[in-house]
């Protein structure tokens, strides 16, 4: 094997990288759109750093929504709001499931990137992807964790790319949500 | 959802059974009597069919030569694939347009569109009760109700409507809808990351399982099982996947119950490889629940493996061949056949502290590298084959030290030093990815190839991660409106059985030269002015969106009327009702085979449409018993064209003793099929005759001789002046009168004219048929003499064995069927002799089969 194919392939794969057409990539469906963290920072109406404090499911007309009731601690961007809400649940002698839907644990502090529909319900961005589990590592400074979502994602230009998860310290976090929305990051609440 | 975690807990004491019960890739609940899965209540649906509605409240912005039309006209496809699969007795149907406020009580689906957070664009599921039900087949969950909830914008991924992704999508999150969750064979319910299904092949083996575990039809016995048992230091592995994987065919797979016992269900008979491998961190599977004890509606419960109510995986195992190995080639097979079970098929393997490789891709390269396509498409004939792989855990340091890469067949190698790294960085991510240089073997096999990647401590298994193929993809060079309502479309690298599809629409293609990439087709009827986007669709996989998404060729439908519901008769039914209504359109043409009638509700269910005129048809309709009274609105469609009536219908209370007849014929004489002039036939329905009043039936206005009735079923004599085609079925049983319903009146069958032995003498009681002699039928009115017919569409019914014939030819105005009497043959006696054809019987005709020592003796009196 020529030693010069690895820098051929190179360029094959930089061209690849560079134009994708959405049409092309015969991956069949996707759910989700990756959402860099940038664009969800800009995208959100509000971020939040926040426990559950309780949760309860109903009806909207036929969907069902978990209603998490939420303490909030930080408010990083936008108002921040009473609860949040995740589709499926049990109610009224009722299950539904959604694959793919996160469940939140009563008494676990995150970080939310939500957006308030029309409607006035608010949601965790991308399902998943507007989610960070805070936890201190033993002695350890507080790290946001997200985990890889399990549907294959999209990019905002349609090009597939896989989602491996992010974790990075909370003031980093922080941080880098103040660059995204041009503020100064001790300037976040 | 969050990642499973890994939980090193299996509640073995959770699960019990004699045999292992199929913990399937469903929605799962353990009760302390076994599994219960989430599924349709068969018997509440009416037809056994749960129809689809699109909520009218439409996606609110669309990309250029998109449309509403479009969007439903894909809908409507998916919904055909997942109602194509034989062997499942679940019939999925496509409702139209439905008003969100209109009351249902019949369990259905509905796809709504509906303003998503960022980064979600669509989700689905099931309405389960929360307390399972105990009926024929077992207990279960039933689903009272299911979604499909797509983004409005339709001008994010994986819309516009046209588009593959879009149609896939659609599929995948139907399969939610009707009970399945996700797999990891790279079939419809895989995640994306692997999914390798298509528009031309929409759903593999283990969807068809999957779905068929559900609802299983009679014709599921044909397939068979394979069953064994998962330990990992001699505990039972719980939520592993156990895979059947072999060369040139789809993989099937199961999941193992907290003891580690598993269940694969509906495998097509043959040899199979079964391996065991963890699911992937981010699996986001539902449940399964823990229900025992009546732990279920009292606790709020997730799609997680971290609810309180979710029984967690065991943690990560090796991924393991059966009997136990990593190499392939020490892998054993297994044989499965026809309805029967393969047990004892036990994996024992070893815990690990992770998955080290998971979510693999395989990407091959068009035009000038500047698109890819995932999963690879190979052309054989190209010469080089290249593709790249990535997955998390794939080639990290540069290249996972060891990796060996494999496929399943031998049609494929890896060349030598054929496996080499490649690095990239996407918006600051490091990426690594794989290059696999590929040979090709003699005799190489077109079509999906299973891949391994083996490093030195891990073995993973990537179903259908390419697929061969001998020509490049498909594409459309133009689309030219002939003046008669047909197109013209040209293109290059068609094939024989080349699709022309009109956004998410098929053409019939009336002529097609695949040589010289010609072909006349008549486009679906369009909506006035729409701007439909032209794919080519080939067997092999490929398509034209391959190559030309970003610029497709599109077809410009003239403008026209709006399409109108102009009358609706009767326009309104009682519930419990089965009838025949009749609804004229303007500004539309009917075609039958296109023409799709809704009615708003999942309590009226449409049976058939018979179009008996280009602004006429018939639809006939069962309204449920308990359906809530309504005024659904009706939506027809023919092609893209719809025209709809609000509130065009209405549910009225039931009539007690109301007769309703389902309008289906059924040939009632053993062996015979085919509802023609003179046939004797049941009819099934309710309140069909009443003690004491005389029973009167016509068919097509000509009364026909009643054989017997009861309340459910009556056997008729239909007339034997009848003309084929649709006509009328009324009845009068002196209390109340029938709807009419519409029912269809077949051509009469074929006739058996002669039957001939090896000398071309003529088979009768001096001159017996004997077992193992060839013999000759000659039939009239078989089928026309230039029809395409070959030994698989006949089958020859001798004293009720079947037999497959040998040769089947037009001879001038008739056809003969020749076929050989084995030693199955029924002898000593004259036997019924009766020819099928596709399913639909000759007339038939009595048959002498001589003893094996040639005698035949004349029974006096018979």
């Amino acid at each position: 094997m020529p030693l010069s194919r690895p820098a051929k392939l190179g360029s094959f794969l930089r061209a690849w990288l560079c134009a994708l057409a959405l049409g092309a990539v015969a991956a069949p469906a996707a759910t989700l759109v990756q959402l860099s963290l940038n664009q969800m920072a800009q995208q959100s109406t509000a971020v939040v750093r926040a426990s559950v404090v309780s949760s309860s499911a109903s009806f909207t007309g036929s969907t069902i929504y978990t209603h998490y009731k939420l303490k909030v601690t930080e408010t990083w961007k936008g108002t921040a709001p009473a609860e949040v809400v995740v589709p499926g649940g049990v109610a009224n002698g009722y299950r539904q499931s959604f694959p793919g839907a996160p469940l939140l644990q009563p008494g676990t502090e995150y970080v939310l990137f939500l957006w308030t529909s029309k409607a006035g319900i608010t949601h965790v961005m991308g399902l998943t992807q507007g989610l960070f589990n805070l936890a201190a590592p033993a002695g350890g400074a507080l790290q946001a964790t997200r985990v890889p979502a399990g549907e294959t994602m999209l990019d905002a230009a349609g090009r597939q790319v896989q989602d491996h998860g992010l974790q990075m310290g909370l003031a980093e976090l922080k941080a880098a949500v103040a660059q995204a929305l041009g503020a100064a990051a001790g300037s976040l609440q | 959802m969050s990642g499973m975690r890994r939980i090193f807990a299996v509640a073995a004491g959770l699960f019990a059974a004699a045999l292992p019960g199929a913990a399937y890739y469903h929605f799962v609940h353990y009760l302390n009597a076994g599994n219960a899965v989430e599924k349709f209540d068969l018997n509440a649906l009416p037809g056994q069919t749960v129809t689809f509605f699109v909520s009218e409240s439409d996606p609110t912005v669309y990309s250029a030569n998109d449309s509403f039309n479009s969007v439903l006209s894909q809908i409507r496809q998916a919904t055909a694939v997942w109602n194509g699969v034989a062997s499942s007795s679940l019939r999925v149907a496509f409702g139209g347009l439905e008003n969100g406020s209109t009351l249902q009580n019949t369990p259905a689906a509905d796809v709504v569109f509906e303003d998503l957070p960022p980064g979600l664009l669509g989700y689905g599921g099931p309405t389960s009760k929360a307390s399972p039900v105990t009926g024929p087949g077992g207990t279960f969950i039933p689903i009272a109700r299911s979604a499909v909830h797509l983004n409005r914008n339709l001008t994010l991924a994986p819309g516009p409507s046209y588009l593959e992704t879009f149609f896939m999508t659609t599929v995948h999150e139907m399969g939610h809808a009707l009970g399945l969750q996700h797999t990891f064979t790279s079939s419809t319910m895989s995640q994306a990351t692997t999914r390798a299904t298509t528009m031309s092949h929409p759903i593999d083996a283990d969807d068809i399982a999957g779905l068929t575990v559900l609802y299983p039809a009679a014709s599921a016995s044909q397939l068979g099982s394979i069953t064994g048992r998962i330990t990992a230091g001699g505990q039972g592995v719980h939520l592993a996947s156990v895979v059947a994987i072999r060369g040139g065919a789809g993989a099937v797979s199961g999941v193992t119950n907290p003891d580690g016992t598993y269940r694969i269900d509906n495998v097509p008979p043959g040899p199979y490889f079964v391996y065991v491998h963890t699911m992937p961190p981010d699996a986001n599977i539902c449940g399964p629940w823990n229900d025992a004890n009546g732990g279920s509606a009292a606790q709020q419960d997730g799609c997680s493996s971290t609810s309180g109510n979710t029984v967690a995986p065991s943690g990560p195992v090796n991924s393991l061949f059966y009997p136990g190995t990593t190499n392939f080639t020490q892998a054993q097979a297994v044989s499965v056949q026809a309805g029967q079970t393969v047990t004892g098929v036990n994996i024992a393997t070893a815990a690990r502290a992770a998955v080290s490789v998971y979510d693999a891709g395989v990407y091959s390269y068009f035009a000038n590298n500047t698109i890819t396509v995932k999963p690879a498409a190979v052309n054989m004939n190209a010469g080089t084959g290249l593709v790249v792989a990535s997955a998390a855990g794939l080639g990290a340091n540069g290249q996972s030290p060891g990796l060996g890469v494999s496929v399943i067949g031998g049609s494929v190698t890896i060349l030598p030093n054929g496996i080499q790294p490649y690095q990239a960085t996407i918006n600051g991510v490091p990426y690594t990815y794989v290059a696999l240089y590929l040979g090709f073997a003699p005799g190489a096999q077109t079509g999906s190839q299973h891949m391994i990647f083996n490093t030195p401590n891990y073995m993973y298994v990537l179903p259908a991660g390419m697929y061969l193929t001998v020509k490049p993809p498909p594409a459309i060079a133009a689309a030219t409106p002939n003046g008669d309502g047909t197109a013209t479309i040209t293109g290059t690298n068609w094939a024989a059985d080349t699709q022309i599809y009109f956004d998410g629409l098929r053409a019939t293609i009336l002529s097609l030269n695949a040589a010289a990439g010609v072909a006349i087709v008549q486009p679906p009827a369009g909506a006035s002015g729409q701007q439909s986007t032209l794919t080519a669709y080939n067997s092999d996989g490929q398509n034209s969106q391959f190559l030309q998404s970003a610029s497709p060729v599109v077809y410009s439908y003239p403008n026209a009327p709006s399409p109108s519901v102009v009358s609706v008769s009767p326009a309104s039914l009682p519930a419990g009702a089965e009838a025949a209504v009749t609804i004229t359109v303007a500004g539309m043409t009917l075609t039958p085979g296109a023409t799709v009638a809704g009615f708003g509700t999942s309590d009226i269910v449409v049976r058939s449409v018979f179009v008996t005129g280009a602004n006429q048809l018939v639809a006939n309709v069962s309204v449920a018993p308990g359906a809530a009274l309504s005024n659904p609105d009706i939506s027809i469609f023919s092609g893209f064209q719809l025209a709809t009536a609000t509130a065009g219908f209405q549910i009225t209370p039931a009539v007690n003793g109301l007769p309703a007849a389902i309008p289906v014929l059924t040939n009632a004489t053993p062996g015979l099929t085919g509802a023609y002039a003179g046939a004797t036939v049941t009819v099934n329905g309710s309140n069909l005759s009443t003690a004491n009043q005389a029973l009167l039936v016509q068919v097509g206005g000509q009364f026909a001789s009643v054989i017997s009735a009861s309340a459910t079923q009556m056997t008729l004599q239909l007339p034997a002046t009848l003309p084929p085609g649709p006509t009328t079925l009324a009845i009068y049983h002196g209390v109340l009168n029938a709807f009419p319903v519409e029912v269809n009146i077949d051509t009469p069958p074929a006739t058996i004219s002669a039957v001939q032995n090896a000398n071309g003498a003529a088979v009768d009681a001096l001159h017996a048929a004997l077992q193992g002699a060839p013999l000759t039928i000659s039939l009239a009115g078989f089928a026309p003499p230039t029809a395409s017919i070959g030994t698989g569409n006949v089958q020859v019914s001798l004293g009720g064995v079947i037999f497959t014939p040998s040769q089947v030819v037009a001879s001038g105005s008739q056809w003969q069927v020749t076929f050989v009497p084995d030693g199955t043959a029924p002898v000593g006696q004259a036997e019924q002799l009766i020819v099928y054809l596709n399913g639909r019987s000759s007339l038939p005709v009595s048959l002498p089969m001589a003893l094996p020592n040639g005698t035949f003796t004349v029974s006096t009196g018979q």
